[in-house]
Formats: structure tokens, sequence, C-alpha cells
């Protein structure tokens, strides 16, 4: 619990962090120049975290039977993630720089999820809003999102990632109105879902 | 040991003492005439208050749904940690704290006796095995009846003694102590998804109506003479325009109070005090119920009020609990006690800034402040269900304190603020009143004789609050009264200290009281072999488990205190 509901300042880690490092934080800056565990980042409302290495699951989530997970700030995570990333995300970004697991988004009512690798599937589910970019390799889209369209890039914060994306829109199953981008390049796979547009 | 506590401010409303400066003896256990002063241990309580230890009317504490609540809940737990001491037991919980927890929290608020309103009597065992891991304060549970199969059908038949002797058994077959009825006829109906919209709204396959439920058990209550009157958690509970039900269901038993004593308590009546047609034009009930109560002598209320955090709500009004989990959107939980009640459990958020929330917040402090006589109504939150029981100061000192719900009042809705009737009220409650709402009155109420006053041979249960009535205007410095009453400076169970300015320093077991109905007039009947033929039947038929799994041995409480009770018949 490294940073626990911090509000200002900066913390240096030289190498490893545990479970549930700058829970709850506020404002100031975590960089974690090793590996972290999980729930970094759990319920933080603002301020940002930044990983040079890999994260555990439930980043920026919220705590196990709680609906409230983040909810401001920036994760940055430079290596892969685990499952259920911004589980419950109200707000705020997570970019992950590498490979993320199942889940990713999983019950999100807001904010931006960045993979910029591979995922493991089922992204986005039960979302209700909110944006979740997939840039690598999606292995099925969940039976319950819709295609809505194909983009030429999708616009994060001020940044620009240059596309063509598969636009989907979900959860159904929430009456969710989430968005989920994923690369054409990288998932030929799922061409067949150009015929509905 | 022998206790002397000296010079304190004493309040003791059943012995008619408000603040006088008197010295306490305290021998065995018990409150004495006098003492060796050379032998006994003295606790200087100079400029300080003294009053009967704390009694809580309605805190659910205990049981399957507590349990549940624990369960569906662990981001409750996250946050409040109690740490295990040398003594004490680690525990966890905000809202649905673990037993331990729960112990220790009141005790150091001063309070040594509480009752847990909500027992289906399918989990009598496991209620009072938890109840038995609650320390520091004694118990008393009551099993929910008014749902109760052999209750409905008895009463539908007009078999009002047969209805007494079963209900008899009950209680000792669950060591229970007062009868509770909770959304009657409504929690039978929820089996088949449907709600009693009135008193006279019959039940699904048994044809009764809730007002024959709560008049039968009324008279039932009469027959057995138990000490406490029905403990009522009323239709359409949490629905607006619900306060014409409330009132009709305290007019329905009007005719069956005796000698002027209350023969109805509604609990939590907060929660059933609401005017409007809907969520929008919500507000308060609370006048009209005030009036009536001050009118009438035959009925009691808690208060069950809101404070703004985040709680649990539990109780056994299914129905009710799926309007709320509609409402909310948040998960819950849902359970048919086979066929005896129900029960429900939502995660919940009261927000100032709510027209309801703030609209229910205003409802229990007008309904505390206009009832003219502190003995009808009583301080609780129905713990968790308004908020947890460690709000309770803060009650207090909204209560105390004009100024304290003024500063309250700017925070919430401001829909809300202009139609609360508290800008109006100037009634600022005293310390005698307090020490009425938060033990004298419940003891009476639960006809506890020896709990809620210092008088000879009471038990010696103690609060000693850092509090001088003398030199403080509890109006102005509320923040004082909030601080005091969230530690005792000591508090005394049984003749013992044992918490010490909010520390525990000697863990208690606290005894289970239950009403021990003397039955022989009922066995030696010709027709009992018959009834004892007819519930194994009945047992064997519709239950999940055998009649004689279901009782409840004396043997199996870790402390047991039989109350004697002759019935009338």
């Amino acid at each position: 619990m490294i940073g626990y509901k911090m509000t200002q300042g900066t913390i240096i880690i030289e190498g490893n962090a545990g479970m549930r490092l700058g829970e709850g934080m506020k404002g100031g800056k975590i960089l974690v120049k090793g590996n972290v565990d999980s729930w970094v980042g759990c319920m933080m409302k603002g301020g940002k975290i930044e990983v040079t290495g890999s994260a555990g699951s439930y980043v920026g989530s919220s705590h196990r039977g709680s609906t409230e997970g983040m909810k401001g700030g920036e994760i940055l995570i430079h290596g892969n993630a685990g499952n259920e990333i911004g589980c419950h995300m109200k707000d705020g970004l997570i970019r992950v720089d590498c490979c993320a697991g199942f889940f990713p988004g999983i019950h999100m009512r807001n904010g931006t999820i960045v993979i910029l690798g591979d995922c493991l599937g089922r992204a986005g589910a039960e979302m209700v809003d909110g944006k979740i970019i997939v840039c690598g390799y999606l292995p099925s889209v969940l039976p319950t999102f819709t295609i809505d369209s194909i983009r030429n890039d999708v616009k994060v914060n001020e940044e620009r990632i240059a596309g063509p994306f598969y636009r989907f829109t979900g959860d159904m199953v929430e009456e969710g109105k989430g968005k989920l981008f994923v690369a054409r390049n990288k998932n030929p796979h799922l061409a067949s879902y150009e015929k509905y547009l | 040991m022998a206790l002397l506590v000296k010079n304190g401010y004493v309040y003791d409303p059943l012995n008619n003492v408000k603040g006088e400066i008197m010295d306490i003896c305290i021998e065995n256990g018990k409150i004495v005439e006098k003492i060796d002063e050379k032998k006994a241990h003295i606790i200087d309580a100079s400029n300080m208050v003294v009053m009967p230890g704390g009694i809580d009317i309605h805190t659910h504490i205990a049981g399957s749904e507590v349990n549940a609540g624990r369960l569906l809940r662990p981001e409750d737990h996250y946050d409040d940690v109690e740490t295990k001491t040398a003594i004490t037991r680690s525990g966890v919980g905000h809202s649905v704290p673990s037993t331990f927890t729960t112990g220790y929290r009141y005790s150091r608020m001063g309070y040594t006796t509480i009752c847990n309103p909500s027992m289906p009597p399918l989990e009598a065992r496991h209620t009072h095995e938890e109840l038995d891991d609650t320390p520091m304060v004694d118990k008393a549970t009551f099993p929910l009846l008014g749902d109760w199969w052999f209750v409905l059908e008895l009463l539908q038949k007009s078999l009002l003694r047969e209805c007494a002797i079963h209900v008899a058994w009950l209680i000792s077959a669950t060591k229970g102590y007062a009868i509770k009825l909770v959304n009657p006829g409504g929690v039978e109906s929820w089996g088949f998804g449907m709600n009693v919209k009135n008193l006279d709204d019959p039940v699904p396959n048994f044809g009764i109506t809730p007002r024959e439920i709560i008049r039968g058990l009324c008279k039932v209550n009469h027959v057995l003479n138990l000490p406490h009157t029905i403990h009522v958690h009323t239709n359409q509970l949490g629905k607006p325009g619900n306060y014409l039900i409330t009132l009709e269901t305290m007019k329905c038993v009007e005719d069956l109070a005796f000698e002027k004593k209350p023969s109805i308590h509604i609990t939590h009546c907060q929660f059933s005090s609401f005017k409007g047609d809907d969520w929008g034009s919500i507000k308060s009930g609370a006048e009209e119920i005030a009036k009536y109560v001050n009118g009438h002598s035959h009925v009691t209320i808690d208060m069950g009020q809101v404070v703004f955090t985040e709680t649990t709500t539990m109780t056994a009004d299914g129905p009710w609990q799926y309007t709320l989990h509609e409402l909310s959107g948040n998960k819950w939980v849902n359970h048919d006690v086979e066929t005896e009640t129900a029960a429900g459990i939502v995660p919940f958020t009261y927000k100032r800034k709510s027209l309801v929330y703030a609209t229910m917040w205003s409802i229990g402090l007008e309904l505390a402040l206009l009832i003219k006589d502190p003995w009808k109504v009583y301080l609780t939150t129905d713990h968790p269900n308004a908020a947890p029981f460690t709000t309770y100061p803060k009650i207090i000192s909204w209560l105390m304190s004009k100024k304290a719900r003024g500063v309250m009042l700017n925070k919430i809705n401001k829909k809300a603020k202009k139609r609360s009737l508290l800008p109006s009220i100037d009634r600022e409650y005293d310390l005698f009143e307090i020490a009425i709402i938060t033990r004298a009155g419940q003891a009476k109420a639960l006809g506890m004789k020896n709990k809620g006053h210092l008088g000879h041979n009471a038990d010696a249960d103690i609060a000693i609050y850092d509090l001088n009535p003398k030199n403080t205007d509890f109006s102005k410095d509320y923040r004082i009264v909030r601080r005091a009453f969230e530690k005792s400076v000591f508090t005394i169970k049984d003749g013992e200290i044992v918490a010490k300015n909010g520390t525990i320093i000697k863990p208690v077991v606290g005894r289970t009281m239950w009403t021990d109905i003397e039955t022989t007039s009922f066995t030696m009947a010709s027709s009992y072999s018959e009834t004892l033929k007819d519930l194994k039947k009945r047992f064997r038929d519709y239950w999940t488990i055998e009649l004689d799994n279901y009782f409840v041995p004396e043997k199996y409480l870790k402390s047991s205190e039989p109350m004697p009770i002759k019935p009338e018949v």
C-alpha cells in the first residue's frame, strides 16, 4: 500500500512493488522502476502512476465487492498487465504498452483504457460507457457488442492513435454505450463484421 | 468487587433523578444503597455525567442475514479495521462489523444491552451462536412471527388460544424475547412475487389480512403477558405515502391497549412516515404521525434515523429490498426462509444532495422532536439500515442542538431543506431526555425491570461521559456532546469496569435474555399432545429440518438469562 491516499509529491521505487500501490491516491506521482503486483492505483482519484515493468491484475479497479473503481488520474504500464484492468473504472486513463489479460474494462463506467499490444479477450464485458482501444490482436469480440463503423484513428486526450480501427458499441447486456476500438490490420479474423456496416 | 461512583451528575429518568450530584454504590453486579467506602474501588466522576448503560431496542447485529451482509460486502471491511490487543480480538466492518467488534464498539459508547430485532425462527441457532460471540453487552432477540405459517393459519381460523400456544412454544424453542412482525402478510405474499398494498389486502393462499395478523398477535402478546409489545415493521415501508398505512396500523390496535399501557411498537418509524405520491413529491409525514402518537398512549416508536453515509440495508421485508435493489441498481441478496419469513440485503449510500435521502434524514429528527413525550420515542438507526450504530453520538448532537441541525440543513438538497419542518422546530433535548430515549425509555418499553435505571437492585450497568452540564452549553457546543458520547470515560457492566476512555479493558461475555413462558397450563391441557403431533407432522411435511432439531436448548446459550413470564390464560 505504498502511496495510500497520497495527495502530492513523488515516490520513486527502485525495484518491484507489492499490491495496492497508490490506492486511493488523489495527486502526486509514483514511479516504479520494476514490476508491481495487483491492484495498482485501485480506487485512485488523481495523480499519475508509471510502471516501467509489468503489473498484476485489477489495475485501476475497485476493491472486491465495491463498484467504486478509478475515478481520475493516469496509470502507465510499460510492460504487460494482468486480468480485469479498469474494473468499475469511472474516469481517467490506463495505458498498457504491451499485452493485457482477460476482461479489460469489465463493468467500466467511463474513462479510457489503451492496450498497445495484444489482449487475451472478453474486452469491455458489461461496460456501460468509456473507451477501450486494443491496438494488437484480440481473439474475439463479445457477442453483446455491435459494430458501428471503421475509424482511421482514435483520440486519447491530446494524442491521436493511428488505425484503422473497427469501432464496436456495447455492452448491450447493460444497454451500454461504451466504445471498443480494435485494430483492423492485426485482426483479419474480424473482417466478417464489415458486412454489417 | 465493590465500586463507588462518586460525585457525578446523575441522570436516572426512571427514578426521576435529573442531573443531581450523587454517589452510586455497586456490589456483586447490582446497585445497592450503601457499601463500605474503604473496601470499594472509587471512581471519581466529578464534572461528569453518570447514566444507566445504554440500551438499543432495534439493531441488526447477529444472525444469518447479518452474516450474509458481511459476505456480500467485502468492501465494507477494508477501511475499518479493529486491531487485536492483548485482551480483545481483531475484527472488521463499518456497517456490518464482525461480532466481537460490534460488542466492543457498543461498549465504548456506554451501551450495555442490545436487541437483535429480526430472527427467522429457523435461523435461531445461528443467531444465538453469533450473539454468544458478541461480547460486552446483554442481548435479546425477537423471532419473526408475522408470516409464520402457523400464525397465519390459526389466526385465519380465529383460534387465538391455539395461536398463543404455538407462539409460546416458538419463543421458548428459539429463545426469543418478543414478537416481531415485518410487513405482516407481505413477506408471505412475496413468496408468490406479490406484496400486500393495505391492511385489508388478503395474503395469497391464507386469505388472512395484515390487519387480522397485527390484531391477532397483539392479542396473543397480551394473553402471553410478554414484557415487550408487538414490535412492528409496517406494511409498505419505504414507499411514498406510507404514513397513512402507518396511522392505520397504530389505529387498528387502539382498542387492544390495557391499563393505558402501550400495545404496539412501530419500529424505525422514519421509514414509515413518507408523504407524497412518488419519489419526486416525497414529503415528511412526521407531523401527522407525531400528532397521533402525542394523542394516544398505546404507541411507542423508534426513530430509524438516517445519517449520510455508506451502509448496508437488511431486513426481512423481501419485497421492499427488491424495490431498493431496483432503485439503486446495487447488488443484493434475496432469501426465502421456507414457511416463515424472507430476507433481503442491499448496500446503500445516503447522499446529502438527494431529495429523498435528505427528506428521510429530516423525517427522523422531526419525529423525535415533534413527539412531546420522550418515553414514546427511542433513538435508533435501525442499524445498519439507516446508518451504523456508531453514528448515535451525531444524532444526539442534532437532537440537543438546533445549531447542529442548521449546519447539516445547509448542506442538504435545497428542495428537501425547503420541505423540511426542522427550521420551524426550536426544541432541543436536554440530557435527561437523552437518557430517556437512549436507555430508560427503551428499558421500560422492553419490560426489563433491572435495566435502564440506577435504583436499588438494578443491574450495575453504567455509562460515565465526560460532559459537564453546569458549564457546557450543549446547544452551542454540540461537538463536545458528540465527542463525549463517542467514547465513555467508563463503561461499567455488571459492576465491573469494562471500558475506559474508549478502550476495552475487560472483555465480558454478556447474557442472552429470553422470555421463559410458563406453559404448564398449555402442556397440561388435553389438546397439547394433539398440538405436538400436529407440529411434528407439519415439520415433516413442510420444513427442511425435523421438529427435534428446531428447538434451541437453554444449554446452547453461553450465558442464559431466562425471564419467567406467567401467561394470563
